[in-house]
């Protein structure tokens, strides 16, 4: 990172090829969408680039990016919504174009039990299992404390494990 | 080994431990959760990490790392300072003249210690992922509250006449203060990136209120507790109010 700070090409294209794939599936957990995750990924690298001097060496680095991943999926989901509200639909789409956005067939199954929990849990499920961020780290992240992290993840677990059968 | 191996699990980042996966073997409410919470590895395509490079590196310049969290708490605080002093030599310093030194003691040590407080809490908010020591919802609840009930028992005056003939002329001196601050703090405020706009528009505006409120505690001669609660602390509010506003704005990234 502190390499990217000083213009170093190599570091950045490093820096991209290893966070873009978990970036990616950030992402793509939360809109099920794999062209509009590559969008949002593409954003997100973006903005990094603009903020990259908001990091500081020594810091943790994953919840600096994940902080600006999080931004970037916030500000993607009022824009839309701003759009919906004044959308209004003229005619039917085409066939062809609901087809290319269906989720792709390589998402797991068991995503769409995850549909089913409050944003706020699902995004902590997301950053612990799939980002492999810790509980400080998220906390961090999501600019609440490790108390709060712990309370949804343990949330989530909960629904889950009702969902499946099990005792809570 | 049982089902809280799996809870212990599902609330860290850890992989499962030898005693975990073992009770998964018999449980089979704890192997549908696992494999809910395990996603299989999806990649981005080459050709759109290819374009993310190239417009990376068509813009790459080096940068200079923002300062620590404490430089630049200490630049706001400067500021606030150094602006409160300035504006209450331009406009007059009776305020500090009719305080006895008790009062002076604890009402300027409270405004100075919300402003370390506010600055503290704006700075967090400039830095993506920076741990938060403070809350930014019920901190400017805290000041105002804790404020009111300082000049209330500083000033026990609650006398309301000519209230908006005196108090109008304060509130707009606090406000126009607070505004004129919020644009020195501005310059700080912009080399951050803000993950949440609003909580950072409001947390640096009511730094600038407070600086409003220390303004009119040095200028203003009136001792009077509904007086500073509505007309003095009314700045802060304004200062508030035009950061949710300011956040609001569109902004470039």
């Amino acid at each position: 990172m502190q390499s990217y700070q000083q213009s170093d090409s190599e570091a950045a294209a490093k820096l991209v090829n290893q966070l873009s794939p978990q970036i990616f599936q950030f992402y793509l957990a939360q809109v099920r969408d794999r062209p509009l995750a590559e969008d949002l990924l593409q954003d997100f690298w973006l903005r990094i680039h603009n903020a990259r001097r908001t990091y500081r060496p020594g810091e943790p680095v994953l919840p600096w990016i994940y902080a600006i991943a999080r931004r970037v999926r916030i500000d993607h989901y009022r824009r839309t919504k701003r759009w919906r509200e004044h959308e209004m639909p003229t005619e039917d789409l085409p066939e062809r174009a609901a087809y290319q956005h269906a989720p792709p067939a390589t998402l797991p199954a068991m995503d769409e039990l995850l549909k089913e929990l409050p944003a706020a849990q699902q995004e902590v499920i997301l950053l612990l299992k799939v980002s492999g961020l810790s509980l400080e780290e998220v906390a961090r992240a999501t600019g609440t404390s490790v108390g709060a992290v712990k309370q949804k993840a343990h949330r989530a677990y909960e629904k889950l494990r009702v969902a499946f059968g099990g005792n809570t | 080994m049982n089902c809280d191996d799996i809870r212990e699990w599902a609330l860290n980042s850890r992989p499962l431990t030898p005693s975990a996966e073992q009770h998964l073997l018999s449980c089979p409410a704890c192997q549908a959760t696992v494999q809910a919470l395990t996603f299989s590895d999806v990649r981005p395509a080459g050709e759109r990490i290819d374009g993310i490079l190239n417009l990376v590196r068509t813009s790459l310049e080096p940068v200079q790392p923002l300062p620590s969290n404490r430089a630049l708490a200490s630049s706001l605080l400067t500021l606030f300072v150094a602006f409160s002093l300035v504006a209450t030599i331009l406009f007059g310093y009776h305020g500090f003249q009719v305080l006895n030194t008790f009062q002076r003691i604890v009402y300027y040590s409270v405004i100075m210690l919300y402003a370390i407080w506010f600055s503290v809490a704006t700075v967090e908010q400039m830095i993506p992922g920076s741990k938060r020591r403070t809350n930014p919802q019920w901190l400017p609840v805290a000041a105002l509250l804790s404020l009111a009930l300082l000049a209330a028992a500083l000033f026990p005056n609650f006398g309301l006449e000519r209230f908006a003939g005196l108090g109008v002329p304060c509130l707009r001196l606090g406000s126009v203060c607070a505004l004129l601050s919020g644009a020195f703090f501005w310059l700080i405020f912009r080399k951050g990136f803000f993950t949440s706009p609003l909580a950072a528009g409001i947390t640096a505006g009511f730094l600038a209120g407070l600086a409003g409120v220390a303004v009119l505690a040095l200028h203003c001669p009136i001792l009077n507790a509904l007086h500073v609660v509505v007309w003095h602390l009314g700045a802060m509010i304004a200062g508030g109010m035009a950061g949710a506003i300011a956040s609001a704005l569109p902004r470039r990234h």
